[in-house]
């Protein structure tokens, strides 16, 4: 190979590389999982609970459901079952006088004489933006076990937000972890408010127990 | 020499940072929230059980920059908002955002028409809440930031299932699909309000003027 052919040829390679190496990282996308301890979100202490036999029904779509946010081609996940799950029985808990949650061992008897309270996740969204937003919507429906009827049905909104001015920062797992255990605390105390205020639920309550 | 080389590029750095930073802080889309209607706004519709509601179509191309951020209808959607209140003193009504439905066949619509018909008349009928995904606006003509806070407002605009205790109002937008509606001079729209004591559920079924588009 001559001088002149070699030095072409190192000309070429010094480009060609750099763009390979732009090609197969911007190709690839990355998914970073924040995983998320469980928030102690603590709910306000009721005087006044509900007077009513409550079983709660976890979902496999809520157990493992996740907030997604994406920043193309990347995807950053906060895994929020066990969160959902764990302050929808501390709601239950506070909420009503005789809650049943999952993992209790029930009589048969007492299983059909319930009412059943089931969160479904309606939608959970984060946006990467200057005011960063964390947003999770549940529907929480209660209905009679013996009858089928659905009695009360809510939907509930929680929001997390930060303002970071920077949209990058906002992907940061300390700013995910900050608005994610924001939107929790905003979403169970918004549907303890909306539990207690209602008319049908202590209507209810005042309806002799049939069990 | 070298010294001007590093000049030229911390230059260059500098002034990639700048334009990336004033892009990311003057880009972002401003949407204005939907005003909830005064009590009197209900006062001109039919009451059932003491329960009133409104709709209203967003055909103006302006409404729907101010309260989506982009050209609904240019992306096949017609936003309507639905307000329902409960004037009744004793009762709750639940009402199930899964239970709106919308007559898209004209040549049957009827405002007599009980809603419980119309619903059971599936051919007709098409369930309002799951016409679109938001995901429609991400691969739209803008920034992918302005296309997040479009598409979370898209989200949490819409009208969601609720019991309405006495004096409560639910409120929201349902997403119409504008294809199979845009020949046409009016809708039904119709749903069922259960009161969950007494076990009755009442059809309710409102009339929309789909004429006056403005582009």
């Amino acid at each position: 190979m001559t001088l002149l052919g070699w030095l072409n040829l190192r000309r070429f390679f010094n480009i060609l590389v750099p763009v390979v190496i732009l090609m197969v990282t911007g190709g690839c996308s990355f998914t970073h999982t924040y995983k998320q301890p469980i928030h102690n979100v603590s709910l306000p202490t009721v005087q006044d609970r509900i007077n009513l036999r409550v079983k709660l029904e976890l979902s496999d779509d809520l157990l493992n459901s996740n907030l997604v946010t994406f920043y193309d081609p990347d995807r950053y996940i906060v895994p929020m079952g066990e969160n959902l799950s764990y302050h929808s029985i501390q709601l239950v808990k506070n909420v009503f006088t005789d809650p049943i949650i999952p993992g209790d061992n029930v009589s048969p008897e007492v299983d059909v004489a319930v009412y059943i309270l089931t969160p479904k996740i309606i939608s959970a969204t984060s946006i990467r933006a200057k005011d960063a937003k964390t947003t999770i919507v549940i529907e929480w429906s209660l209905s009679n076990k013996s009858t089928g009827k659905t009695v009360w049905v809510e939907t509930v909104s929680g929001e997390g937000s930060a303002h970071h001015g920077v949209p990058n920062l906002s992907l940061k797992e300390g700013n995910q972890t900050e608005r994610f255990e924001m939107a929790l605390r905003d979403l169970f105390e918004k549907s303890q408010s909306a539990m207690l205020s209602s008319n049908i639920l202590r209507k209810l309550s005042n309806v002799p127990n049939t069990y | 020499m070298n010294q001007t080389i590093r000049l030229k590029n911390r230059l260059w750095t500098t002034c990639f940072f700048i334009i990336y930073f004033g892009i990311s802080a003057c880009s972002h889309v401003s949407i204005q929230q939907y005003p909830i209607p005064a009590d009197k706004s209900f006062e001109s519709s039919s009451a059932i059980e003491g329960v009133s509601a409104i709709a209203k179509p967003l055909l103006s191309r302006d409404d729907q920059l101010t309260y989506f951020g982009t050209d609904m209808m240019g992306k096949g959607i017609l936003p309507i908002y639905l307000a329902v209140k409960n004037n009744n003193n004793e009762d709750s009504f639940i009402l199930k955002s899964d239970s709106i439905t919308l007559q898209s066949d004209e040549g049957n619509s009827s405002k007599d028409t009980p809603a419980t018909e119309m619903i059971n008349n599936s051919q007709n009928m098409m369930a309002v809440t799951a016409v679109l995904s938001p995901l429609l606006f991400i691969a739209a003509d803008m920034s992918e930031s302005n296309a997040r806070v479009i598409d979370d407002n898209f989200e949490s605009n819409k009208f969601r299932s609720k019991t309405l205790n006495p004096g409560q109002m639910a409120s929201g937008f349902l997403y119409l699909s504008w294809d199979k509606f845009k020949d046409k001079d009016h809708t039904n729209m119709c749903f069922l309000l259960s009161n969950p004591v007494s076990d009755k559920s009442y059809p309710y079924c409102l009339n929309i003027s789909l004429k006056g588009v403005s582009q």
